[in-house]
This record gives C-alpha cells, sequence and structure tokens, in this order.
C-alpha cells in the first residue's frame, strides 16, 4: 500500500512540479518579479527532456487553463501555446540527440521567445488590434532566462535523487 | 554537486525518446485548445463558473500556505532593544497628536463639503460604504491589468463598485467570486472612465493602454489644457460617484495623458466603495 502511494507520487512528481511553479508564480508576482504566464513552461520543458511520459498533454493544457484562469486571458490561450512550443521542441529534439546544457538553454530561450511572441500575436488577434509591446515583454523573457539555470538545477537534483529518469 | 556529478549536470544524454507529437491526440488537445479560445471570447458558455470556483480553490490554497509560513518580521520584532522601543513610543505618540490635528482639519472640511454639496442641491449618499481590502493575488500582465482582493460576495461587492486608496481611484469590480472579487485596473485597455479634468471641469473619457500612463478621449480640438490639472470621475454613466480624484494631467511633446495618483503596481490596501452612484 505504502510502495504504492510512493509510486504514485513518484509518477505524479513532474505534474506536482508544475503545480508547485503554477503557485510559485501567484507568490511571487509582484513588482520586479512578475515572470508571466509562461513561467511554468520552464518545468514543462525540463519534463520534457527527460521523462515526457509521465508528462501527459492533458496536464499540459490544464495548466494553461489554470494559469488564463489567474490572469484572465481567454482560456485556451496559454494551454495552446505550450503545445505549440511543445511541438517545436520536439522537432528540435529529433535533431540534436546529446544536447548539453548550453545548447539546451539556448533551445529554451528560442522558444521562450516563439511562446512570448505566439502569446502576444494570440492575444493581438483575439482583441482585434495590436497590442503594443513595451519593455515588460522583454524584462519578462530576460527574467526566466535568468531563472532557467535555477530551477533547471533544482528539478535535476530531484530527478537524481527520485530516480525518475532510470525507472520510467 | 552530489547526486550525478557536474559533468552529469551539464552533458547529460536524453534516454526517453517517446513523443507526444507523434500521435493523434496531440492535434485533438490542440483543436480542443482552439475551441476553448473561441467558446470562451464568444460567450457561447458562461466561463465565470469555472473562474469563481476555480479562483477560491487556488486562493483559499494560497492563504493556506502563507498563513502556515511562520512570520520572519514577527521573529526580528520579538528581538527589539528598549531603546528602540522607547524611540518607537515617542515616535507614535507624535503621530497620534497629529493625527488628531488632522482629523480635526478633516472634520471640518467635511462639514463645508456638505454644506456645499447642498447648496449644488448634491445630497451625499446616505450610506457610505466603504470596505478594506487587501491585495491577494497580483494578475497583472501585459494584456491584462487587474488584481484579486480579499473580499466577494460575502462582504456584499458588486460589479461596478469602484475601488480607490486615499490617493484616487485605481479600478472598478469586474469579477465577483464567494470570497474574493477581481478588479480592473484604469491603466487597463478595456477600462473606459467619463472624468472631469481641471478648473474648467473639461469632460472627456479616459482609457488606460496597458501601460503606466492613460490616455484621454473624446476631447474637443479647442480645449486649452494646463499640465498638472487634476483629473477626477465626473459621475456620468452612472458607474461611479463624481469627484473620485484619479491623476494629474501630463505631457509629452504632443501626446496629453493622465499620470495616475497611485503606483498601481505596489498597491497592498484599497477601499471598495459598495455605495454605487446609481442607487442613490
Amino acid at each position: 500500500m505504502l510502495d504504492d502511494i510512493k509510486l504514485l507520487l513518484k509518477v505524479s512528481f513532474p505534474t506536482i512540479t508544475i503545480i508547485f511553479l503554477t503557485f510559485l508564480n501567484l507568490f511571487v508576482s509582484k513588482n520586479y518579479f512578475d515572470f508571466g504566464q509562461l513561467f511554468v513552461f520552464q518545468a514543462i520543458f525540463f519534463w520534457l527532456l527527460y521523462t515526457p511520459s509521465l508528462l501527459p498533454i492533458y496536464i499540459i493544457l490544464i495548466s494553461g487553463i489554470v494559469q488564463d484562469i489567474i490572469f484572465l486571458t481567454p482560456i485556451g490561450t496559454t494551454g495552446l501555446v505550450f503545445l505549440l512550443l511543445i511541438f517545436l521542441f520536439e522537432k528540435y529534439n529529433k535533431l540534436f540527440l546529446e544536447p548539453s546544457f548550453f545548447e539546451l538553454t539556448y533551445v529554451f530561450i528560442a522558444l521562450f521567445i516563439i511562446g512570448s511572441i505566439i502569446f502576444w500575436g494570440i492575444n493581438s488577434l483575439i482583441s482585434l488590434e495590436f497590442i503594443l509591446i513595451n519593455i515588460n515583454f522583454f524584462y519578462k523573457i530576460l527574467l526566466n532566462v535568468l531563472v532557467f539555470p535555477i530551477i533547471y538545477f533544482f528539478l535535476h537534483i530531484l530527478l537524481k535523487k527520485l530516480n525518475l529518469e532510470k525507472k520510467f | 554537486m552530489q547526486i550525478g556529478g557536474l559533468s552529469s549536470f551539464l552533458n547529460f544524454k536524453i534516454r526517453n525518446k517517446k513523443t507526444l507529437t507523434s500521435s493523434f491526440s496531440f492535434v485533438f488537445y490542440i483543436m480542443l485548445s482552439i475551441f476553448f479560445i473561441i467558446i470562451d471570447t464568444q460567450n457561447i458558455i458562461k466561463s465565470d463558473i469555472i473562474r469563481s470556483k476555480t479562483i477560491n480553490v487556488i486562493l483559499h490554497t494560497k492563504e493556506l500556505v502563507t498563513s502556515n509560513i511562520p512570520e520572519v518580521n514577527f521573529i526580528k520584532f520579538s528581538f527589539n532593544s528598549k531603546e528602540d522601543l522607547i524611540f518607537e513610543n515617542k515616535y507614535l505618540r507624535e503621530e497620534l497628536k497629529k493625527s488628531d490635528l488632522y482629523k480635526l482639519k478633516s472634520e471640518k472640511l467635511e462639514i463645508e463639503n456638505d454644506i456645499l454639496r447642498k447648496e449644488l442641491a448634491l445630497l451625499p449618499p446616505i450610506i457610505e460604504n466603504y470596505i478594506l481590502v487587501k491585495v491577494t493575488a497580483d494578475t497583472q500582465t501585459q494584456y491584462k491589468k487587474t488584481i484579486i482582493v480579499n473580499a466577494g460576495n460575502n462582504m456584499n461587492i458588486k460589479k461596478g463598485d469602484a475601488a480607490l486608496t486615499s490617493k484616487g481611484l485605481i479600478g472598478s469590480v469586474i469579477d465577483v467570486y464567494d470570497t474574493y472579487s477581481r478588479i480592473l485596473l484604469i491603466t487597463d485597455i478595456n477600462s473606459k472612465i467619463p472624468v472631469r479634468i481641471g478648473e474648467k471641469n473639461v469632460k472627456a473619457i479616459i482609457s488606460g493602454n496597458n501601460s503606466d500612463k492613460v490616455d484621454i478621449l473624446y476631447l474637443k480640438d479647442n480645449v486649452n489644457l494646463e499640465e498638472s490639472d487634476l483629473v477626477y470621475t465626473s459621475g456620468d454613466g452612472g458607474y461611479f460617484n463624481s469627484g473620485i480624484p484619479i491623476g494629474n494631467l501630463a505631457k509629452e511633446n504632443n501626446y496629453v495623458f493622465v499620470e495616475p495618483f497611485n503606483d498601481l503596481s505596489e498597491i497592498q490596501y484599497i477601499s471598495v466603495y459598495i455605495n454605487q452612484f446609481k442607487n442613490f
């Protein structure tokens, strides 16, 4: 029974980290620590790399919907951006077999910028006017890029500690 | 680094090559998210109910977690020295004296204001009901300028109620949940407020543009406006009481805009004015 619970917790660990990042974003999103709606993509990116089998697409879609509910954007927009980024990521994933951490950082930066632009495009399309891109747009990208190695580092430790990579 | 070593952290192998996008379900989820966007933007379903329930659950969880985190300031406070306490006591006594003076002054101004309102045949509302609320979540993004506060249906807050601080108006309530409500800030692109400007009482409508500056719309061509003129609500349309200050007029080259009195990124406490102009 206890082993079953442990296994269940292990299997759902990527989902737990996504929920944690959603709350963290809500806690810290004030003034200069405004990571924006795509902050959760940090965890999605990491788990897609190591254990994609533990991260079902519906979880990604639901996490996007939760972000939309919190930030009052049309339901489905963040989920759609996440799905499009996953599609792009998997195209990239086929090209490189053993990317280094630095290569991955470049990929994350590229994907995050693309995601922010897609998100801006969808929002502009929905509101039927070009929403002005201001300094906050670039600041959020910069902030997420700066935080990426820290989150990656902690998730990597947890991944090794829980042996998720080997078992699943 | 103990686990795996630095080399494994920087240079690893991707073991699991199973792709998420290889199945038809991926296309299905893409279509599903587009479907959600359409039904939400076209108001085919009432997403308010889903939003309300979800926000209640999320924010209650957040409150539960924050209430269980030990407060660092409280621990720090318990180590205050006697000198600090004496100094603080002295300072607070002075502040109390000052506030008494301000109270007297404000009472005098209130009486004067009542007399002037009666002269204008604009009797003040019978019940002036403010609720002091705390900002629970700052949900401002580049696309939406909203915040969530910790009072909703439980405190009789209604859609359209004005939200303000001692400095002036910050926005209006757009969504009311059970114990929370969402406030649309004056800087949001969807915020349109009828105002009057300066001593000349020039009528206009202000509109946010998702930046710190607020645009002025529908101004007559030959109106001369002075920089730093006060902008306040006109009460037209029946959503806000008249005379709530919003900001000062500012000019940059030929661009005229309103600079709000409140720094909307640093708001912590807000008064929600639940006595509606339309009821009086």
